[in-house]
This record gives C-alpha cells, sequence and structure tokens, in this order.
C-alpha cells in the first residue's frame, strides 16, 4: 500500500489533472446536461470517482477514465432536479452566421431534445472527435449501436436546421 | 464530412466557449471524504457480526429473492444481444469492475472480448424500465452482449428485489426512499456495492442494485434490504414499517431501528455510517467500526450498542486521549439502545473497535449496576 509521502505524491498528481481536465469535463458535460450548474455538479462526482480509482489510472489514462465515468454517470438522473420547462426549440439556417453568435446556446437546446443515447454519441464523436470504436469504448456499446445513434442522432438535428439548397454554400 | 457536421461541430465549440473554474482542492477533499465514507460503508456491513438467530432460510429460493412482489413470467435468459437504447424513464446502473469478479474488455476496434487477465472499469449496464402499473422490466446486459433480463411487478408500498446474476443484485422500492440499507445473510461477510436511482418519468420508483466483489457477499446470501422514507420511517423489504427512532450522533442525524426479524438493530446516519449489532436479553450486545485514511495518523470510530432486557440509564467512561466523543442514547421499543463515536489521534494497529469506549455503566432490571467493557 502507499504510505503518507506517497499518497501526498498521489493527492498532488489529483490536483494537477483537476486542474488540467475540468474545463474539457465541463464543456463535455454541459452539453450533455444542458445546465452548467449540473454540469459542474456532475463532473464534481466524475472527479470524485475518478479519485476512488486513481491508484490504477493515475495521470495516463485518468482523462480517458474520467470521460467514461462522466458520460456513463446516469445522467438523466442528474437532470431530473431543474424542474424547468423545456424550451421550444427554433428552426435555426446554419448559413446565417449572426443568428448563431445571437443565440449560441441554441444547439444545447437542440441535444436536449435527443434521446440520451444519441445525445452522448453526438457529443463524443462531433464535439469530443472521438472515433466510432472510441465513441462504443466509453460508452460500452458496439460501434453499430454508435453508427445508428450518430446517424438517428444527426437526423433529428438536420431536421432542426432550415434546409440548404444543394450548391448554396461550400 | 457533411454540411450539418461541420456546422454542428462549430455550434458545440461556440456553444461551450465559457470559462471554467474548478477548485481541485475542494475536489481532492470530496475524493477523500468519499474514500473515507465509502470505507465506514463497508466495513459496517462488514464488521458487525453475530446476528444469526432466526435468518431466513433461503436456499430454496435459488439465489432470487422476492419480498411483497410477484415475479411475472421471469426469463432469466442469456443471449449475445447489444445493448438496447434506454426507453423513457430507464434508471440505468454502470457498474464498475472493481465491484465484481467477472472480467472483460475491449479490443481496439471496438469488440468486447471476455478476459480473466484484462479488466475492464464498466463491464455490466444495468437497466430497470418501468412497464407500466407498476410492471418493470430489469435487466443486466454485460460488454459482450450476454443480457439478463426478467420482468416483476410491485405493489403498491411493496419491493422487489431479484439476483439478476450472482455477483448482481437488483431491486424497486417506493419513490421516497432517502437510503437502502443491504442486511446480508452472513453479517460477518464482506459488503457490495449500492447504488440508487428514480425509476418513471415522473419518478414513479427507486430502482437500486448491488454488486458484490469476488469472496464477497453473493447476491443470493442477503436476507433483505431496509430503506427509509422520506419522513424518516423504515421499512423492510416489503415496505412494512420496523420500529424506528431518531437519534443525533456529534453532527450527524441519525435512525435506529430494529431489524424486521426483531433480532438486532441497526443505525443509519447521514454521514453514510451504517452499524448493526443483535441482542442479547442478559447482556450488553455492541459493535463498533473504524475508518482511517493514509494521510492522517489517526482513527476514528463509531459503535452501536444495546443493553441488557429491561437495564436503563447507561453511562459512558472513554478511553484516555480520545476527541471528538459523542455518545446518544433511544428508547426502541423495550430497549435501550446507544450509540457512540470518537476519533483517536494516534492509530494503532490492530485497531480494537471499540468504539473510543473504555466501559459502558447501566441500571439493570433488578435496580443493580452493571457494567460492560468493549475491550475485555
Amino acid at each position: 500500500m502507499f504510505g503518507s509521502s506517497t499518497r501526498r505524491a498521489r493527492d498532488a498528481e489529483f490536483v494537477a489533472f483537476v486542474k488540467q481536465a475540468s474545463a474539457g469535463l465541463t464543456r463535455t458535460a454541459y452539453l450533455l446536461t444542458g445546465d452548467r450548474e449540473t454540469a459542474r455538479d456532475l463532473v464534481q462526482e466524475a472527479l470524485v470517482r475518478t479519485y476512488r480509482a486513481w491508484g490504477r489510472v493515475r495521470t495516463e489514462e485518468a482523462g480517458a477514465y474520467a470521460r467514461r465515468v462522466l458520460v456513463n454517470l446516469n445522467i438523466d438522473r442528474w437532470r431530473r432536479r431543474p424542474a424547468e420547462p423545456r424550451p421550444e426549440v427554433e428552426r435555426i439556417d446554419p448559413a446565417d452566421a449572426m443568428a448563431r453568435v445571437d443565440d449560441r446556446d441554441e444547439v444545447v437546446r437542440m441535444l436536449s431534445r435527443l434521446p440520451a443515447q444519441q445525445r452522448k454519441v453526438i457529443v463524443l464523436r462531433y464535439f469530443g472527435d472521438l472515433t466510432e470504436a472510441r465513441t462504443a469504448q466509453v460508452l460500452g456499446i458496439s460501434v453499430g449501436t454508435v453508427k445508428s445513434a450518430s446517424s438517428r442522432g444527426l437526423e433529428s438535428l438536420r431536421s432542426l436546421y432550415v434546409p440548404v439548397e444543394e450548391g448554396e454554400r461550400s | 464530412m457533411s454540411q450539418v457536421e461541420e456546422r454542428l461541430r462549430e455550434d458545440l465549440l461556440r456553444a461551450t466557449d465559457f470559462a471554467v473554474e474548478v477548485d481541485a482542492e475542494a475536489v481532492l477533499g470530496a475524493g477523500r471524504r468519499d474514500r473515507s465514507r465509502r470505507f465506514v460503508r463497508t466495513a459496517g456491513v462488514g464488521l458487525v457480526a453475530t446476528v444469526a438467530v432466526g435468518l431466513l432460510a433461503l436456499a430454496g429460493l435459488g439465489g432470487r429473492l422476492n419480498f411483497g412482489g410477484t415475479e411475472v413470467g421471469a426469463t432469466v435468459a442469456a443471449s449475445a444481444a447489444p445493448a438496447p437504447t434506454a426507453a423513457p424513464g430507464t434508471a440505468s446502473f454502470d457498474v464498475l469492475q472493481q465491484f465484481l469478479s467477472k472480467s472483460v474488455t475491449y479490443t481496439d476496434e471496438g469488440e468486447v472480448t471476455a478476459s480473466p487477465q484484462v479488466k475492464s472499469e464498466m463491464p455490466m449496464r444495468v437497466e430497470v424500465t418501468p412497464q407500466g402499473a407498476g410492471r418493470y422490466q430489469l435487466a443486466v446486459t454485460t460488454v459482450v452482449g450476454e443480457r439478463t433480463e426478467e420482468f416483476v411487478q410491485v405493489e403498491a408500498g411493496g419491493s422487489v428485489m431479484t439476483a439478476l446474476l450472482p455477483e448482481v443484485l437488483v431491486g424497486v422500492i417506493r419513490a421516497d426512499a432517502r437510503w437502502v440499507d443491504l442486511r446480508p445473510l452472513e453479517v460477518s461477510a464482506a459488503g457490495g456495492w449500492l447504488d440508487t436511482g428514480m425509476v418513471g418519468e415522473s419518478g414513479d420508483a427507486t430502482a437500486f442494485v448491488m454488486a458484490f466483489p469476488e469472496d464477497g457477499t453473493a447476491a443470493g446470501e442477503v436476507r433483505g434490504v431496509t430503506w427509509a422514507d422520506a419522513d424518516g420511517r423504515v421499512h423492510d423489504s416489503s415496505g412494512v414499517s420496523v420500529v424506528t427512532a431518531k437519534v443525533g450522533l456529534g453532527e450527524a442525524e441519525g435512525l435506529v431501528y430494529l431489524e424486521p426479524e426483531g433480532d438486532g438493530v441497526r443505525y443509519h446516519d447521514d454521514a453514510a455510517r451504517e452499524l448493526g449489532v443483535g441482542m442479547q436479553d442478559a447482556e450488553v450486545s455492541f459493535r463498533a467500526v473504524a475508518s482511517w485514511s493514509e494521510s492522517d495518523s489517526g482513527v476514528e470510530e463509531a459503535g452501536l450498542g444495546v443493553l441488557p432486557k429491561g437495564a436503563t440509564d447507561a453511562e459512558f467512561k472513554w478511553l484516555d486521549g480520545v476527541v471528538e466523543k459523542s455518545a446518544s442514547t433511544v428508547r426502541l421499543g423495550d430497549r435501550e439502545v446507544f450509540v457512540v463515536s470518537a476519533k483517536l489521534p494516534t492509530r494503532v494497529e490492530p485497531v480494537t473497535m471499540d468504539g473510543g469506549l473504555k466501559s459502558v455503566e447501566y441500571t439493570t432490571a433488578d435496580g443493580t449496576r452493571g457494567t460492560y467493557r468493549p475491550g475485555d
């Protein structure tokens, strides 16, 4: 087992890891939950669980481990708490850059309308830049399930954008 | 990449373009507290002993328990099916490898293979899905695609608990459950991991999952659970209230309750401390647990005791050097129950598990003074 001096070193490693990884985790959690405060709580829980496993994951794998814990926590359990009415999502034209600047949280509301698994896949693939295989690994599902969830999620999101004429923009 | 995918990437980046401030030291503190609480939780189940009378015989149940509910079309079957997308209102739990004896892993291509040598962090997902009218689907899917499921019916106010796998026990209880305690058949056995979650889009019920580590209690070796509702009443596995009393211990608020079988008492507080001890008619019953961290030279102890039948007026004598000591007594049915906690600045191993007590003095039913010494 670890002596007290080793424990101090391990804790210092963990603190450094938290400082380095928190921003990415919080942004991922925000996209999954649609609420910054809830995202902070979710990240805190994921980091506490990462600390629990620190002896095994350490710094090399810790980021992947924390992200895996984060997305596999019962997101909907966390999302239950604020009983806020869900705002209607307006169809937006992706060509209209000014409109997106005006309401940059619109995509978060669009994500919130997706089933949890589709939402997780979309966030990991298009925000986390994970491959399909890596996304499957993180979520504990098959690559085929990732592909179908990604396809359905994109289809749903596509329907929320104003259809774009072929060749209208590059 | 399609235009929608490109725009989606841009919008996701734009939506997350905000400053993030996290207090890393606070997270570390939360991690340390969590580690300490988990030790107490495990020890609380694992170190209490000798409540071995009148136990429910489970041998004939095939490792499956069912309290206050009815199994409907139980279909315990393993099949190589991919994990389905969770239905609305489903409670899902990812069971961490560290709580299981089963080892599975992924390959680089995203495929999954079983391996006794290489461990996956989350080899199982448990899902509890409402089917309407008190009916629930309980399912566990391993990363290698083995799915075991069962349908159960929960009567109003009742609960169902079933061992889907030898190492995984799943149950459904009332929506307002604040916590769940496991009651192993062999109370000296090691404890298990437990998590709870809401079921149903309106929060119709609470699902709970227990996973049992290698060499620990098997899922079929429990005699039930107890759980507390929002009003602080404790119920047994079938939803029936048991005798309960509120008690404070230091800064913590706790509940003392009678075992449903009437052969012991248990304590549970908001610091996640759990203790259980059997009852004897003529002698004091007492069990303590200890927790410590390697970064701290001291040790914290907590203990639960029951005076002999008819005895009252417990007085506590503490060991030299004990700090932050606290003791409370409460009447539970016809017995006087006491809970204690203390901190010893210096840990001496092996830890004695005496709750920081030198002795407990009390007045017996016939009016004489009795003395109990945990260290004897």
